[in-house]
């Protein structure tokens, strides 16, 4: 596994579409988005870095990044540390310019396909020359069922980014001194062959800082799968205002292409097909430790099977940042193949490619 | 025929007829009655004639894990029996269930039968499993059947190891993934391990030199 997690490939994901955005209060907006996101995974690291440019010609009008990692710990393989610092540069037509910066942690506990966070960030927003902290912390859970997959998280956020209430939330008054807002966040997914669809539906309540005491929002998304490496996203609904980001409460519809590049590793040569690649290790007692691993990060099921299994399919397992099956293999000639969502079995792109007598096809691998 | 020669007749078929129904006892619980019943025939003659028979039943729930069609199965089946017969034939005297196994492998993507007697021939007595495994590879890639024996063979001749045909095998795929033609992987490949190896003792079974 190690050996697998050295050799898996960098991932660049960009996207691009077009939006209306309408900020509470205001009238509604063209939007064009753009985004890129870069990944890289290593033995015990992920690290991630994305940029987006959003151009609405109102207080949408932003330039943001984001640098994420992920830790695993060796000792403690349930535990990970995920840890990042994100910033944005703001053009907003109702409150000037500005700048945001926020940096979070959080602590992940994972039990095999669930678990349980605790996290806490900072943030900090200058806008027309006044800087105005926030803070947070969150708690939640996640977990997934065959193809569903969901979170529920509880967010309590606390800030003196009054301004960002008072242009957009629509508050009873305008806050005086930090306010406070909390947050009951339910994430709900579903994925089919092609196809996944989710749902966020979010409650808040923040006594004297929202219109109304009690606030919701819901945001649809899905994405359609047009080939593994191409898919169109739409998505729309309600974003309630979050102060440490500095994003304004809006309501929006958005349409994008999302196209997935990934890198040729040197040690892996070709990789095509969902991203999906065996690598072999000999083993000193015989036979040969095969490796699976599939890049697939919005499937909600990957399985392989092959002549080591009887051509029974085994479930794959999420690690790290991708679907991963290790198993042993005799000496001689063996067959595998990888499907996801319950599609077709292809073979790992590295893999020599053979066709069976009943259609399907597989990768062939010589164990010495 | 006496009573006691008839008793061990009946108990000697009883006997066999009991392994092949365990035997075909492994098949998955879902399959087709015709299935069975094609698979026991199958199993029953591959016993007959010392044939892997478990590679038979592997074949059948293969097809039944991938939803393939009784009749696709019972015919898949029956190919992959004439496949062992014809590698065992090819691969005697005494070839090892791995080494028919493999020969079946081999002439299911294309390598004509005869190449699996030369390369009996370069290897009379160490097992071929590795090497046809490393042909059937190569063939798979897209190489000629002729020419990918023709190196595997020189090669085995020359004394190369199993590891350094398998290293070949490796290399030529990475190669031809590069965007290598696969015969000129091939060549490149087989001239760095014939570099390695002590001169040849003798003619491949693929060479026919010719003396003024």
């Amino acid at each position: 596994m190690n050996r697998a997690a050295a050799q898996a490939p960098d991932e660049i994901r960009m996207e691009a579409g077009v939006a209306e955005v309408r900020q509470a209060g205001n009238s509604a907006r063209a939007a064009a988005l753009l985004g890129v996101t870069w990944r890289r995974t290593r033995e015990r690291l992920a690290t991630t870095a994305s940029g987006s440019v959003t151009v609405a010609r109102d207080s949408i009008d932003t330039a943001q990044g984001l640098l994420a990692m992920r830790y695993r710990f060796a000792s403690r393989p349930h535990w990970r540390l995920e840890s990042g610092v994100a910033g944005a540069l703001f053009g907003l037509t109702s409150l000037g310019g500005g700048g945001n910066a926020a940096a979070f942690t959080r602590v992940q506990h994972e039990y095999g396909s669930h678990g349980v966070w605790l996290g806490g960030a900072a943030g900090m927003t200058n806008r027309t020359g006044t800087s105005m902290p926030s803070s947070a912390y969150d708690v939640g859970a996640w977990g997934e069922y065959k193809r569903t997959s969901g979170t529920v998280a509880a967010v309590r956020t606390q800030s003196l980014d009054t301004d960002l209430l008072s242009a957009s939330s629509l508050p009873s008054r305008r806050p005086v001194g930090p306010y406070i807002v909390r947050d009951a966040t339910i994430t709900l997914q579903q994925s089919w062959a092609a196809l996944d669809v989710a749902a966020i539906a979010t409650l808040r309540s923040g006594e004297g800082v929202t219109r109304l005491v009690n606030d919701r929002a819901f945001m649809l998304a899905a994405a359609v799968y047009l080939s593994p490496m191409v898919a169109l996203t739409v998505s729309g609904g309600r974003q309630l205002a979050d102060p440490l980001r500095a994003l304004p409460d809006a309501t929006f519809l958005s349409a994008s292409v999302r196209v997935l590049f990934l890198r040729r590793d040197p040690a892996v040569l070709q990789i095509d097909r969902y991203g999906a690649i065996a690598l072999m290790r000999p083993d000193p007692d015989g036979g040969a430790t095969l490796t699976i691993r599939v890049l697939a990060n919005s499937a909600a099921r990957v399985e392989a099977y092959g002549s080591f299994s009887a051509w029974q399919p085994l479930p794959m397992h999420w690690v790290l940042d991708a679907w991963e099956l290790q198993v042993h293999l005799p000496p001689g000639p063996q067959r595998v193949a990888v499907r996801i969502n319950g599609s077709q079995w292809r073979a790992p792109a590295n893999l020599t490619k053979v066709t069976d007598e009943f259609g399907g096809e597989a990768g062939l691998v010589v164990v010495p | 025929m006496t009573l006691r020669r008839l008793f061990l007749i009946t108990l000697a078929s009883g006997t066999a007829a009991s392994a092949v129904h365990a035997q075909v006892a492994r098949l998955d619980a879902t399959a087709d009655a015709g299935v069975r019943r094609a698979l026991e025939r199958e199993v029953v003659f591959a016993r007959s004639v010392g044939l892997p028979e478990g590679l038979l039943i592997a074949k059948a729930n293969e097809g039944i894990a991938k939803r393939a069609t009784p009749k696709r199965i019972t015919d898949a089946v029956a190919a992959l029996g004439k496949r062992l017969q014809v590698a065992r034939e090819q691969l005697a005297p005494n070839p090892s269930e791995d080494e028919i196994a493999a020969g079946a492998d081999a002439l299911y993507v294309g390598v004509p039968a005869p190449i699996l007697k030369k390369l009996r021939a370069a290897w009379p007595t160490r097992s071929l499993a590795l090497p046809l495994g490393v042909l059937t590879e190569l063939v798979a890639k897209g190489l000629p059947a002729d020419r990918a024996a023709r190196t595997v063979t020189d090669l085995m001749a020359r004394g190369a190891t199993n590891v350094q045909l398998y290293a070949l095998a490796q290399s030529v795929q990475g190669d031809v993934a590069a965007g290598w033609a696969p015969e000129a992987a091939l060549d490149l490949r087989a001239r760095g391990v014939m570099s390695l190896l002590p001169p040849a003792p003798a003619a491949s079974a693929f060479t026919n030199p010719r003396r003024p």
